[in-house]
Formats: structure tokens, sequence, C-alpha cells
């Protein structure tokens, strides 16, 4: 039977190996910054790329990395790493079993323990299986990995005939059936904590120390001639139990420690306790753009990457796709082509003036030629740079003769290019990805086989499937809903709103350049709405704009979000909001941009 | 006691069998009378309504008189809650006696916890007969395409229907498609699976089901390549188990299996059922919260009867 992979899971690091991660691994600014001594937590949504930032810090990874430094970095890195998986699936098992063992709160939290300090250990073992390989080729000597899993059994209460480290692996595998049998007894025997007080020793090993002690353990039976620190990774912090966030951010806390923190969540964790201690001690990277240049550099990368690696070829991504304005800024050589006769922005700009008196009124107050509104000297194209995208926008979407109707023959909408291509999927590596890997079945090869540029309208296509799967998703998402309330206003009601709005900004008689798109989370937040937001951030379906000092604190109000620019082909909005609208004016909103499919129209409205 | 055997028989056989516990849901829903019409001339020692507790709504089909009028005695009980369905077998039990019993739960209108937690009674309880048999009955409702519930923020196992495995082994995710625009979809996307696979009851109990179910998971549809659709009929359970036991056998040996119920309940009992016998496998239940209006599923068709038989463990 061959199984298929959904394209964004058969894009998800996790459950690739150290050399598949590397394989295709392309770096990111954020990437150095990870190479630190400092703890750090490394924040940002679904796809953006965690994960594989965490597991390329191990040396089994940069030694796979096919690329100039990676030798280099190797040597550099201060420290090894534990690389410890927490994930919804065991999250939400953990979540279940503390509801169950509501007669038992004291083994509840002894279980929970129990079950994070053995994910834990297990994941030791993969640390020292590939420090062994890696560092110690010829070292593996049975006696030396025999005097290391006695002792690690020993430590771990394991059965002391551990010889090596599968019957570790086993042991430990055989301790989470263990613990499992535990848990279903005292639930289905409604037992209590005074009937369980005598458990096995290990449901009250200390998960750090366990850690700690095994690392130690390695460093003096395999000792190295450059000694290095350990750092623990651990992703998908916001999935791991309350005792444990906490934890961590705890040893955060601790200056100055054997052990370095690397820490992975989604945007507002929502943490309960907040790292303290100097910018210094600990750095907080998140992976989301604040500036258009440093995603637009890392997309890129990964976009030559990505087409070298299917067509074979090495092919510039702007000539399979072409430029686009509608993002804003070209970041090309050629950018100013676009202002000359012929060019996007030029011919926008032209045949929008005929129909759309606030835009020929706005020109000639410049003295830019309606018919021929190139620009003549630097002032004149800077105004033009700055209403170029809007200009694109309003003249495929909007139709301001038509008055507030929508232009209809125009189905497919502007969305093509690699600066749309890159501005919708946000800097997100899997959602780029998965794009560019949609586009490439579309690349053509003519007779001369010369690859052929992939057409606007294929383009558009795509960009609006893609983008109608993210809308979709919205509905399923866990906690986006707020079906208690009357009018419950969830992250979907807020959508609506927002691209209601954003669209009569675009309708509008005025010629308008700024979509206020970014909504500020003013009122004081209910629980419901925060947990909507968070959900949102989480999926990537909502972006933090300008997180600043807000990134870990529980509390988002005064805080700027926006939706992600990957919702706009399906719903004809812009790729770039510089305009605010404040939350409760979003939550009062009564009118609400339709949800059929027609593409990228964005003009039909339920009223 | 061990499930040994399950099948799918006829509502006639059903008709014909000695019954001594029959257990119905005091819902307002119109199909909430159909099989206790059809079982109204069976001798049964305990006829048991389960109201739900919210009553959230009107009777408008005034079920609740026509179930009194058919010798049925009333229990309240919450919609979330277990240990309910436990402590009334727990109850009943103590008049029961002899070699078998023969149990018919209809769950047409039954939420999931409440009909998980009689499957888990049967599976896991010590009782004092050579053999049970449990008739599970559902009343198809006729199809409609308006939304039926907002999605809640629950999503998780099912108590005693999950497995602790480490998290570095990937996930694959089993799912029943629901009407629900976007539903399966984001929670695809939520849990992240290496491996997905979509069943899909296949134009039952209409045609327009199926074209309403490919239009709202379009997009997860999309994703999936040959052999990710898997199309099943409710006239043939005993198939649709088979199919997913398979997948499920094979998807083990290298995943975090989880079953994720989300269409017509039939698929939800099998799911349970499965998971009794595959103790490796996850059954995630979603929480739904109603429409404010819910739809007032009419029964169409007739019922389907799936038998659990569970046999003294040795």
């Amino acid at each position: 039977m061959v199984y298929q992979q959904i394209p964004y899971s058969s894009l998800n690091a996790r459950y690739l190996s150290s050399e598949q991660v590397a394989e295709s691994f392309v770096p990111s600014d954020h990437f150095y910054q990870l190479l630190g001594r400092e703890h750090t937590f490394l924040l940002g949504p679904r796809g953006s790329g965690k994960t594989t930032l965490l597991k390329m810090l191990s040396q089994k990874a940069l030694a796979a990395w096919n690329y100039p430094e990676s030798s280099e970095l190797r040597q550099k890195i201060p420290f090894n790493t534990v690389y410890i998986p927490i994930d919804i699936h065991l999250y939400r098992q953990i979540l279940r079993i503390e509801e169950d063992l509501y007669r038992c709160p004291g083994f509840a939290e002894l279980a929970s323990g129990a079950i994070i300090s053995t994910c834990a250990l297990n994941a030791v073992c993969d640390a020292i299986d590939e420090r062994v390989d890696c560092e110690f080729p010829f070292a593996r000597l049975p006696d030396m990995e025999a005097a290391l899993c006695e002792q690690l059994a020993s430590t771990w209460f394991l059965n002391s005939s551990a010889a090596d480290l599968s019957a570790i692996r086993l042991g430990l595998r055989f301790r989470i059936s263990q613990i499992e049998m535990e848990i279903k007894r005292a639930v289905y025997c409604e037992l209590t904590d005074e009937e369980l007080s005598e458990l096995p020793e290990y449901f009250y090993l200390d998960f750090m120390t366990s850690v700690s002690s095994a690392c130690k353990l390695f460093d003096t039976v395999f000792p190295s001639q450059e000694p290095k620190q350990w750092a623990v990774c651990v992703d998908e912090l916001g999935f791991a139990p309350e005792w444990l966030k906490n934890r961590l951010i705890a040893e955060t806390r601790n200056a100055g420690q054997a052990m370095i923190f690397k820490l992975a969540a989604s945007p507002a964790p929502g943490f309960s306790e907040s790292p303290a201690g100097s910018p210094k001690a600990c750095r907080v990277i998140h992976l989301w753009p604040t500036g258009q240049d440093c995603a637009y550099r890392f997309c890129d990368r990964l976009a030559r990457s990505t087409i070298e690696r299917r067509l074979g070829a090495s092919i510039e991504p702007e000539k399979l796709f072409g430029h686009s304005y509608l993002a804003g800024e070209v970041r090309h050589n050629a950018a100013d082509k676009g202002y000359e006769p012929g060019g996007e922005v030029f011919e926008a700009v032209r045949s929008l003036a005929e129909r759309d008196q606030s835009l020929l009124t706005l020109l000639v107050s410049k003295n830019i030629s309606p018919e021929n509104p190139s620009p003549k000297d630097s002032g004149q194209g800077a105004f033009l740079k700055k209403i170029g995208a809007s200009a694109v926008l309003r003249s495929a979407l909007a139709d301001p003769e038509a008055g507030s109707m929508p232009d209809t023959t125009n189905k497919i909408g502007p969305y093509w290019g690699v600066e749309t291509i890159y501005a919708t999927s946000e800097g997100n590596p899997r959602i780029l990805l998965s794009i560019l890997e949609a586009l490439m079945e579309m690349v053509a090869i003519n007779e001369t086989n010369t690859f052929q540029p992939v057409p606007t309208r294929v383009q558009a296509r795509i960009l609006s499937e893609i983008s109608a799967r993210m809308s979709d998703s919205m509905l399923g998402t866990p906690g986006t809903s707020n079906a208690e309330v009357k009018n419950h206003s969830g992250l979907w009601e807020i959508f609506q709103a927002t691209a209601f709005v954003v669209s009569e900004e675009i309708r509008s008689a005025i010629f308008n350049a700024d979509y206020s798109g970014i909504i500020k989370l003013d009122a004081p937040l209910s629980e419901k709405i925060s947990t909507c937001i968070r959900a949102g951030l989480q999926a990537g379906v909502l972006i933090q704009v300008n997180p600043g000092e807000k990134l870990l604190d529980s509390d988002l109000s005064d805080g700027q979000v926006r939706f992600s620019y990957m919702l706009s082909p399906k719903w004809g909005l812009p790729l770039r909001y510089t305009g605010i609208t404040p939350l409760t004016d979003l939550l009062g909103h009564t009118r609400y941009i339709s949800d059929d499919d027609t593409h990228n129209s964005g003009m039909e409205y339920r009223k | 006691m061990k499930l040994f055997e399950t099948r799918q028989i006829l509502v006639e056989e059903l008709q014909q069998k000695t019954i001594d516990i029959l257990i119905a849901t005091a819902s307002w829903e119109c199909r909430a009378v159909f099989a206790p019409k059809l079982l109204e001339d069976r001798e049964c020692v305990h006829r048991i309504a389960i109201q739900p507790a919210s009553k959230r709504f009107l009777d408008v089909n005034n079920n609740d008189l026509q179930l009194h009028m058919m010798g049925y005695e009333f229990r309240q009980a919450a919609e979330g809650d277990r240990e309910f369905p436990r402590n009334l077998m727990d109850e009943l039990m103590q008049s029961m006696q002899g070699s078998t019993l023969a149990v018919a739960i209809d769950y047409s209108c039954m939420p999931m916890a409440w009909y998980s937690a009689f499957v888990d009674y049967f599976a896991e309880s010590s009782l004092d007969f050579d053999q049970v048999d449990v008739d599970f009955i559902y009343t198809p409702g006729k199809f409609t395409d308006l939304p039926e519930s907002q999605l809640g923020d629950s999503i998780g196992p099912l108590s005693n229907h999950w497995h602790l495995q480490f998290p570095d082994r990937a996930t694959a995710l089993v799912m029943d498609l629901s009407c629900e625009k976007g539903r399966a979809q984001g929670l695809a996307e939520y849990i992240s699976p290496m491996e997905l696979f979509a069943f899909h009851a296949n134009g039952f109990p209409d045609s327009d089901f199926l074209d309403v179910i490919m239009e709202n998971n379009k997009g997860l549809v999309e994703q999936l390549r040959d052999g990710g659709l898997i199309a099943y009929s409710l006239n043939d359970l005993q198939k649709v188990e088979s199919k997913l036991a398979a997948l499920c056998m094979e998807l083990r040996e290298k995943y975090r299996v989880i079953i994720m119920p989300l269409g017509p309940k039939p698929f939800g009992l099998l799911s349970l059922l499965l998971s009794i016998r595959l103790p490796v496998v996850d059954v995630w239940q979603v929480e739904s919260v109603e429409q404010e209006r819910p739809i007032d599923r009419i029964p169409v068709g007739t019922a389907v009867v799936y038998r659990a038989s569970f046999k003294r463990a040795v």
C-alpha cells in the first residue's frame, strides 16, 4: 500500500532524521542567532521552522549539512544538544489523564512527571547515540557503552542488566507501558491518593536531574578533547504540562548554569511565568517577518534551493514567476521597469486613472500625467512607489465607475510573481514550500529544453487554492470558535469583519493606499477572545505585529495583530496593511464579507 | 469481559430476540423514538430512557410522552458524564440472572461520552455471565446541509481509548469526514500527522450527503493521493470495521495512530470497538457546540444494528 503524505506534513521536520533535515536546510538569520550560549526562546507559528532550527543544532545534522560553513560551525557551536520533542498528541493525552485522575490529583501530578521524564530519557538516548556515532566512531567499544549503560540504568531505576543503549531504550519503552497501566488501573478502580501511596521509584524521578546526570555521565565515560556544555532543546513547549513550562522558564532565569535551554513555542505562548534576567542571558527569537526584507531574503534563498532541487537547474525564481508590485517594491535591478510604459504599475495607474476620478485628481496634484504616469523625478518616483501596490490591486479588483459593484470581469486577481509568493508565505518555510511545490508542477519545458515561466493565471489559481485551504481550515482549528457566546465572535467572524472593512477601503470612491487590516487588541480581552487570538497565532492565520516586549506575556491586550497575507488571494485583499482598526469595532460589526466561493472578487457582501 | 465477535444484524433479527435491557435516549429529535417503536412489542426486564440533563430544547416531538407510554423508565445524565452509564449498568445488573444477557442500546441520539462508556463497561467489567450480546442500534436521520454544530474547544482522546508512546514516533490520523466546512482540514493541520486517511459514508442516507461531504472537505481531499480517501456504506458495517482494522494494523507498525470520527455515529462505534481489540489505537473526540436552532433529525430508511458479543474473560 502506498500512503500519501499531506503536503504540510510532508514538510514537517518533526518526523525527519537529522540527516534528512540537513539535506534541504537553508539557513536563516535566526539560525545564527540560535548558536549562542545564552538561553533562547524560539517563537513561531506552525510551519515556521522551529523544529528544523532545533534539529539543526545537533552535531549529526551539522555533519550531514552540505554547506560551506558547516564544518566551521560544528567546531564553533558551544554546546551539544538533547532534543526533546513534545507534541499535540502527547499533550492531549496528558490533559485527558489529568482529567480522568481527578480522584487522585497527587498521583496525576506524579504520572505527568513520569511520562515527561521517560520521554526525556528516551531523547537522551537519541542524543547519546548521535554523539557516539558522530564523534566517537571508533570508540563505540562494548566496555565503554556497557559502563555508561550500567550507570544510566542504575540512575534511572531500570533493570541493571542493561548492557547497551538498545536495552535501555527497551526498558524505557516498557516503562511507558507500565505508567499507562498504573494510570488506567487508578481510573478504573477509582483509586485515591491514599490508595496509591506505594508507587514504583521511577514515578519520583526528577526530569531535569535525570537528564543532566545522564549528560554528565556521558561526558565522564566518553571524555571529549574539547568539552562543551549541553543544551536542552524542547520543541513545542506550549504543549507541555504547566509544571514543565514553569520549571523550564525558571531554569532560564538561572544564568551561568551548566545547562543551556533552547525552547520553542508558538507566538504569544501565554506562559504564566516570565523569564527574568538580562536580555544577554535570555534571547527571544521570533520566526515571523517584522520587516519585509528579512523574510524576502530568506524566502529567496529557499526558493532558489527548492527550484534547483526540483528542476535540477539553477534558475532565478523571477525567471519562472516574474515580478509583481502587489506586495510593494520589487527587490531586483529590474525594479523600475514596472514604472515604465508597459510595466505593471504604469499600466495599472494609467488604466485606473481613466475610470477613477480620485486617482486622477491625485496624479494631477503631483504633476504626474495620467496618460503617461512614469516618474519624472525622485518625488514622483516615491509617490508612485507608495501608491503602486494599491493601484495594482484596485485596478484588478475594484471598478470605481460602477460604484460599489464588483468588477466581475476579473476573477483571477493580481496574485502572482515572486514578491507576492514570498509575501503570502509570510516567510513561513512550510507554506512557501507548499506553494513552490505546487508551482513546480506547472513548469513546462519548451523544444529547446528551456524552462518556461509559469503563466500568471496559473500562479494566481494555485495561490488562490492554497489561500482557500487556509481560509477553510480556520473553521476547523480548535480554539478559534466562540460558540458559547450568542453572536459568537470567533476568529472567523473577526476575519470576516476585517475583510469587509478592508474591502470597503479598496472599493471606496476615494483612492486609498492605506488599508486598515491591522487589528489593535484595544479592549480588555475576555479569556475566550484571547484563546481565539492565540489559536490563530499558533496556526499562523494571525500574525503578531511589532511584538516588542509582549512576546512571552500572558496578556495580549494593547498588542496588534493582522490576518495572514496567505488569506488575501482567496478574499481579494491587499498584501500590505498600514492602517489600524480596533478590535472593539470589529466585534461590533454586523456586516461581513461573503463566504461564497467566488474566488478573488472579494466584492460580494452579505448584507 | 472479552470482546470476541462483532457483526451486523438485521432489525428483524433483533425484533425476534429476547432483550433483557433496552436503553434509549429521551432526546427531542424525531428519530429518538424510531427504534423504541420497532421494539415496542418485545418484552424487556428493563426499559430505560436517558434524558440529557441540560434539556436545552423543547420536546417538540412529544418523545417523552411516547417513551413513557411504551413503558420506559426515565433517568437523567449530563451529556459528558461517562460515569452515569457505568453506574446505571451496575444497578441494572443486580436484577439480572442467567448465563447470557441481551442488551440493546439505541445510540442514535446519544453523546459519544455515553455510548463509549457503555462499550467500556462491557469490555472492562467482570460480569457473571458466559456471554453478553450488546446490540447497538442506529437510526439514520434525513440529511440536510444546514450546519449542524460549531467546533468546540475540547479535543482529545476518549477516556480509556489512548495509548502512550514516545513522541519521536510520528502520528497517523484516520478521520471520518463530516459535513462541516473546513472542520477536518483544520483538525488535520492542528494535529499535523505524517499520514492522513479519510473515510466517508457513501451516499447514505441520501446522495446529497456525498456531494456536501466532498464540497466541504475539498481542500483536504485534494491533498490525499490514491488510497487516502476511503468510501464506506453504513449498510455493511462489518466491511467498514475490516477496512479500518486492516489500515490501523498496518499503520501501528510505524506510527502512533489516532482515529477521529467526525461523521455518522456508527463509525465512532466501530472505532471504539476496534480500539478495544487493538489497544494501541487512540480514539479522539471533538467537542461540538450545537447551533441555537439544531436540526431535528427525521428518521430515514431503517435502523442499522451492530452486535458486539462479549464472553467471560478466562
